[in-house]
């Protein structure tokens, strides 16, 4: 915002109806006016994004339904329902209480009968050789392939978007590296030269004296100026944020004013702008007076789109499993648990239930699902990066940049809208493969702790000695896993037909 | 052409660079070492022990920078000498790895063959019978083989197939193909289906497509109406067009193929490299897994190269910038 405008009582000139795209911009360039704005939008946008997901989730059947893509609403039926699961199993398990001490998916007696039971009524999938119900263990394992899987696939859908589009927007864009070089590196340099040549003649000694200077005085500059620089950030952004703090209600008002399509009150709108004027660092102001000749340096910059496309080539050389064994590995999932949180307090069912989920399950859920989630990142990113590259090139955002729209807003604004329909299709595509790979992870025993069962690992340890006299040990947790995967895929497969046609197939 | 090559090689050192970098700093990061394990035998006073441990990771190099680390590892790569396990010197990292890449690479190419096998005519079907039962079939099959996971697939194989059909089990000690070629492929042939069988979904479903979109296209229409036989349409025409992305795929599977040989390795108990990976996790066998990563690392960027170079040179529209 230039100090003209903002001393000026700002005419809104919305038009009366507000198209999303409209309302979308608004928010962007909120979010971009202020250091709190941002952080607030983007908080704002995460959230959003989550209560906007599970809508998607709970609305998602119908949907398909109207698009009659009959096998993406099995899908989605199926996401749904493992969602509910998940959420409810506590309630819609079998064994309820009749287990005391111990959850209900731990069999504290070992007594012989209890042990390889057939399917029956009172085992409808039998039980383990612990004397586990399996049903029940499957139930609760739908707890972790919900998390892992939404997990991930947030967490992948927000790195691989950020980094897609920064690296698709800046590619090309700065491919010389300009160095400037100072001059005292070129006096060094000869001087070094002038030594090896002959180390006592009067070149050498004086191109290497004033080379060293320069670098000494380089040195105590940079030093001054970083400290300058610190200081000046946090004088303003503390100002800053206390002006944004006085001027909210006032925005807020006309937030909602315009947002319902009024007209905002005049003498509202301009007190927050003259309190934004006011508060928009008069220090830093005239600290950037003091240090404009030092910080008009050309500032090399490195091309980010080659920078990032490379440590991607790093990254993807990985086969995944690999990766994330080593991840896991090092972040633990056994006992000890994430940063020695280890196992927490253990009292009664439900009770330990959630103690359990607190300190056992959220943790080791986590270091999956950020193991997963960066490795997936990866090679979104590409197809991200990709489709930005596409979407540069279209005329509203050529438009964008000659009324000198910064590169922030273009990003958030015009990119970031376009490139949502291949989010999602990654997103759902993304699903399968998570549960997938979780279930491999606590397969090989790296995944979530012991006694919290997943579907994964209720099918290692001694399934496959177990199998042969107790089929149903090996089969129905591999029926959930692929049920559910299964589901995920189709919805994806679904999804992506309507919303990019051309991706079909692949 | 020759210059895009050239390129694509340049741009290989600082991937490897990279990859060296990553590998020595994930290993770098495992909590714990080989020397706990090790003092757990030794008998002693806390400080006793704690002295024995410091010799042990000065020995080892354990206690030093992680540049240092780095370049140490990096300088004698160079050489071509990944270093000695910490568990036994009687022989090298090298040593133990190129005894366990052909498994890999055996399981690896079976696995790929039985996908490709069942998965290119299926997939050729089904684009030119468009609709029809068997296409639908076809592609709900190859749904279902992208959601099963390969382990569930391998238990049930072992456990309740084998014994169920009364076939013998699978034998448990490994024998390569030069000394025993009927033996060893008893072994690899039930976990090279299993690996296949999660292969050929995509390879099915990206051939179909890809099939779908050249019959389409005007010269197919020549061909067919310059009275060519339908078989030759197909096979002459537009297989070969078709199978470009195909190849990408196929390339692009080394790294999957690769990360489910860890599974099916385990599971079979087969000496290859996954296999080797997770015990020395366990043991926290610092160079065995540098070793390891790395070359896996290798192969796949190799492959990625191939894959690449093929393309531009099947199709010089994809030739890089």
């Amino acid at each position: 915002m230039s100090e003209q405008s903002a001393v000026e009582p700002i005419v809104m000139d919305r038009p009366r109806s507000f198209s999303a795209q409209d309302v979308w911009e608004w928010v962007v360039d909120r979010a971009l006016s202020s250091p709190l704005g941002f952080v607030g939008g983007v908080a704002g946008g995460i959230f959003a994004g989550s209560i906007g997901f599970l809508i998607a989730t709970a609305i998602m059947p119908v949907w398909l339904w109207r698009r009659r893509k009959y096998m993406g609403v099995l899908g989605a039926l199926i996401l749904l329902a493992s969602v509910l699961v998940a959420l409810f199993a506590p309630v819609i398990q079998p064994t309820h209480v009749e287990n005391f001490p111990n959850p209900p998916y731990v069999k504290g007696s070992l007594s012989a009968e209890d042990r390889f039971q057939s399917p029956s009524v009172d085992h409808v999938f039998g039980t383990d050789r612990k004397g586990q119900d399996i049903v029940t263990r499957i139930i609760y394992g739908a707890e972790v392939t919900v998390l892992v899987g939404l997990g991930t696939v947030i967490m992948t859908a927000f790195m691989a978007t950020v980094l897609g589009i920064f690296s698709g927007y800046f590619a090309g864009e700065s491919t010389s590296w300009t160095f400037r070089l100072p001059p005292w590196i070129a006096d060094l340099n000869g001087g070094l030269k002038a030594a090896v040549r002959d180390p006592l003649s009067v070149g050498a000694i004086g191109s290497l004296a004033v080379g060293l200077v320069g670098l000494l005085l380089t040195l105590a500059c940079a030093l001054l100026w970083l400290a300058i620089a610190t200081t000046r950030t946090a004088i303003d952004m503390t100002v800053r944020a206390l002006g944004e703090i006085v001027a909210l209600p006032l925005n807020a008002v006309t937030a909602v004013q315009s947002f319902l399509g009024q007209r905002p009150t005049p003498s509202l709108r301009s007190t927050s702008a003259r309190i934004a004027q006011a508060t928009d660092s008069p220090v830093g102001r005239q600290l950037e007076d003091a240090t404009a000749g030092m910080s008009r340096i050309a500032v090399p910059m490195p091309n980010l789109d080659i920078g990032l496309q490379r440590l991607i080539d790093v990254w993807i050389a990985f086969p995944a499993i690999f990766l994330i064994l080593a991840i896991v590995a090092i972040f633990g999932s056994g006992g000890t648990g994430f940063l020695g949180l280890g196992r927490g307090p253990d009292f009664g069912p439900q009770a330990s239930n959630s103690a359990e989920w607190l300190w056992e399950v959220f943790p080791n859920t986590t270091v999956v699902i950020v193991t997963l989630s960066v490795v997936l990142a990866a090679g979104n990113t590409r197809v991200i990066r990709g489709a930005v590259l596409g979407i540069k090139a279209e005329q509203y955002v050529e438009a964008a940049r000659t009324v000198g729209a910064p590169s922030a807003r273009i990003m958030a604004a015009h990119i970031l809208p376009n490139v949502v329909p291949v989010v999602i299709i990654l997103a759902s595509l993304n699903l399968g493969i998570a549960v997938l790979a979780e279930a491999a992870i606590s397969f090989l025993g790296y995944g979530i702790a012991p006694p919290y069962p997943t579907w994964g690992r209720d099918l290692g340890g001694q399934t496959l000695t177990d199998a042969p006299q107790a089929w149903w040990i090996a089969v129905f947790p591999g029926i959930a896993i692929t049920v559910s995967v299964f589901g995920f895929n189709m919805m994806g497969d679904a999804l992506r037909d309507i919303l990019d046609p051309r991706l079909r197939g692949t | 052409m020759r210059n895009y090559f050239i390129r694509r090689l340049l741009l290989l050192i600082p991937t490897i660079i990279g990859i060296t970098i990553v590998v020595v700093g994930l290993v770098r990061l495992l909590p714990g070492d080989a020397v706990d394990a090790f003092a757990d035998e030794y008998r002693g006073t806390a400080e006793q022990i704690e002295e024995v441990k410091a010799d042990l990771r000065a020995q080892l190099g354990l206690d030093r920078s992680f540049p240092e680390q780095w370049a140490d590892w990096f300088w004698n790569l160079l050489q071509g000498d990944l270093g000695y396990s910490f568990h036994g010197r009687e022989r090298t990292v090298w040593e133990d790895i190129r005894e366990r890449i052909p498994v890999t690479f055996e399981l690896g190419i079976l696995a790929m063959i039985v996908g490709l096998v069942v998965a290119m005519p299926v997939g050729i079907y089904s684009a030119v019978r468009q609709d029809t039962a068997g296409d639908y079939m076809a592609r709900g099959i190859a749904i279902l083989f992208l959601a099963v996971p390969s382990f569930w697939l391998a238990i049930l194989v072992i456990s309740i197939v084998f014994p169920r059909l009364g076939l013998p089990p699978l034998p448990i000690v490994y024998r390569s193909p030069t000394e025993d070629l009927i033996e060893n492929l008893r072994q690899m042939y039930v976990p090279a289906i299993v690996l296949g069988v999660s292969l050929a979904g995509p390879v099915m479903r990206l051939t179909r497509a890809q099939m779908l979109e050249v019959l389409r296209q005007d010269y197919i229409r020549t061909a067919r109406a310059k009275g060519l036989r339908e078989q030759s349409v197909i096979n002459g025409h537009a297989l070969r067009n078709a199978l470009i992305p195909v190849i990408t795929l196929i390339g692009l599977q080394v790294g999957i193929v690769i990360g489910g040989s860890v599974i099916m390795e385990t599971i079979f108990v087969l000496p290859g490299m996954g296999k080797r990976m997770i015990t020395a996790l366990q043991s926290r066998d610092t160079p065995v897994v540098l070793g390891i990563m790395f070359c896996i690392a290798i192969v796949v960027v190799a492959a990625n190269l191939i894959v690449d170079v093929t393309y531009s040179m099947v199709d010089p529209r994809i030739r890089y910038q």
